[in-house]
C-alpha cells in the first residue's frame, strides 16, 4: 500500500473510532453531568436563601433568575446565577438577595477553576461568608481578599445592578 | 536475542526502580499541583492509571499497524481519548471529586507519563507486558502522590484524609499547601530517594568487594598449599 495512503487511513480510522467511543461515552454522561449541574444550582438557591422552602424560576429576564418562597409561599428573595471572569477562568455564582433588593444575603460558589490551595480558598466559608449582609445600591464597600479573584467577585456584585433593574422589591 | 524480565518484575519495577516521580522524573505538573490533599493525589493517579493502562493496551495492540511518521499523532488520540472518558465520568458520577481536580483532569493528556510509557514500552512490547508495565507506573505514580499528598495535608491543614490528625491547637503551615511547599516536599523526598539509593548501591559493591577480597585470599592460600 502506499505510504501516504497508508498514513491517511491510520489517521482516519484512529479519528472516527476515538469520535464515536466519545460520542456513546457522552450519551451516557450528557444527562448524568446535567442533573448534577440542576441539582448543584438548586442547592445553592437554598444556601444562599437560608429560609428559602421553594422557588419559582422567572422566566422574564436573561440569565438565570429564581424568586425564593419560605414555608408559607412568602416571598424571601432572589436567587440568581452570575457569571464572569476569575483569576485563572470563569466563576459562576449564585448571589442571594434580601426582599428590598437592598441587601446580599450570602453568596455561593457554584463554578470556579482557580489555583488549587489558596484560590481556591474562595469556596470555603471564612471567604464567603465575607459578602454576608453586603450593602447594594449605596455601593458594596471594597472587601479585603488573598487574591485577585476578590476584585472580580466585587465587580460580580456591583454588576448586578443590571439585574436589580429588572426587578421589583418584594 | 533479548533476555525478557519476569512479570512479576515487569509489574514490580514501576514501584520503585523505575517509580514515575522520583526516578523518572515526569507529571510534574500534576504532582505539585493537586497534592494539597492525599483524597486528591489519590484521584489524580488513578485518573491517570486508567488512562495509562488502557493507552498502553491499545497502543500495543495496534503497535505494527501504525506509521512510524504518525505515531506520536495516533498515540495521542488514543490517550486523549480515554482522557474524556475519565472526565466525562468524573464529571458524570463523582462530580465533587471533578470539580476538586480542576482542569488537571483535561491536562492528563500531556502527562509525559503516559505519552513516555507508550513510546518506551507498549509500542515495543507484547499487550500482557505492556498492561503490566502500566499498572506498575501507575501504583507507582499512586504511592509517590499518595506520600506526597498526605505530607502536605498533615503539616498543611493537620489532617490526613480528612480526618483530624494533629491537635487542635496545631497551627497549620499554610506554606505547604501552597506552590511553596510542593516544591520543597517533592524536593526533600526525591533527595530522601536518591540518599538511599546511593547508600543501597555502595552496600552492594561493599558486599562484592569483600566477596571478591575472600575468595582471592582462598586462591592464594590454596595456591600456597599446592
Amino acid at each position: 500500500m502506499n505510504k501516504a495512503v497508508h498514513i491517511l487511513l491510520t489517521l482516519m480510522v484512529t479519528g472516527i473510532i476515538a469520535g464515536g467511543v466519545l460520542a456513546l461515552v457522552n450519551i451516557w454522561a450528557e444527562p448524568r453531568i446535567a442533573a448534577n449541574q440542576k441539582r448543584e444550582t438548586e442547592e445553592a438557591i437554598y444556601l444562599v436563601q437560608k429560609n428559602g422552602k421553594s422557588y419559582e424560576e422567572i422566566k422574564t429576564v436573561k440569565g438565570e433568575l429564581f424568586k425564593v418562597f419560605d414555608g408559607q409561599k412568602n416571598p424571601v428573595g432572589y436567587s440568581f446565577v452570575y457569571e464572569g471572569n476569575g483569576f485563572q477562568g470563569k466563576i459562576r455564582l449564585m448571589i442571594g438577595i434580601e426582599p428590598g433588593l437592598d441587601k446580599v444575603t450570602s453568596i455561593e460558589i457554584l463554578e470556579q477553576t482557580e489555583t488549587p490551595g489558596l484560590g481556591t480558598k474562595v469556596t470555603e466559608h471564612p471567604y464567603k461568608d465575607q459578602y454576608n449582609g453586603l450593602t447594594i445600591g449605596t455601593g458594596i464597600e471594597w472587601v479585603k481578599g488573598k487574591k485577585p479573584v476578590s476584585r472580580m467577585k466585587y465587580r460580580r456584585l456591583q454588576e448586578q445592578r443590571y439585574h436589580q433593574n429588572q426587578l421589583r422589591p418584594l | 536475542m533479548k533476555k525478557q524480565v519476569s512479570y512479576s518484575r515487569e509489574y514490580l519495577k514501576g514501584l520503585w526502580e523505575i517509580n514515575p516521580t522520583f526516578k523518572q522524573i515526569l507529571g510534574m505538573c500534576p504532582t505539585l499541583a493537586v497534592t494539597v490533599s492525599a483524597i486528591n493525589g489519590i484521584a489524580m493517579a488513578l485518573a491517570t492509571t486508567f488512562v495509562l493502562i488502557f493507552s498502553s493496551i491499545i497502543i500495543s495492540m495496534v503497535r505494527k499497524l501504525i506509521p512510524n511518521q504518525v505515531r506520536i499523532a495516533a498515540y495521542i488520540v488514543i490517550v486523549a481519548t480515554f482522557v474524556t472518558i475519565v472526565d466525562l465520568v468524573m464529571k458524570a458520577a463523582f462530580p465533587v471529586l471533578s470539580k476538586a481536580l480542576g482542569p488537571f483532569i483535561p491536562l492528563i493528556v500531556v502527562n509525559c507519563i503516559i505519552l513516555g510509557r507508550a513510546e518506551a514500552f507498549a509500542s515495543k512490547n507484547t499487550i500482557f507486558r505492556s498492561f503490566l508495565d502500566a499498572l506498575g507506573n501507575g501504583t507507582g505514580f499512586l504511592i509517590s502522590l499518595l506520600v506526597l499528598g498526605s505530607i502536605r495535608e498533615l503539616l498543611g491543614s493537620g489532617t490526613v484524609l480528612g480526618y483530624a490528625v494533629l491537635p487542635e491547637s496545631y497551627d497549620p503551615m499554610i506554606i505547604m499547601i501552597l506552590p511553596a511547599g510542593a516544591f520543597l516536599t517533592l524536593g526533600l523526598l526525591m533527595g530522601l530517594a536518591n540518599f538511599y539509593t546511593a547508600r543501597k548501591e555502595r552496600i552492594s559493591i561493599e558486599a562484592l568487594r569483600q566477596k571478591y577480597m575472600i575468595e582471592t585470599e582462598d586462591k592464594q592460600l590454596i595456591e600456597a598449599g599446592a
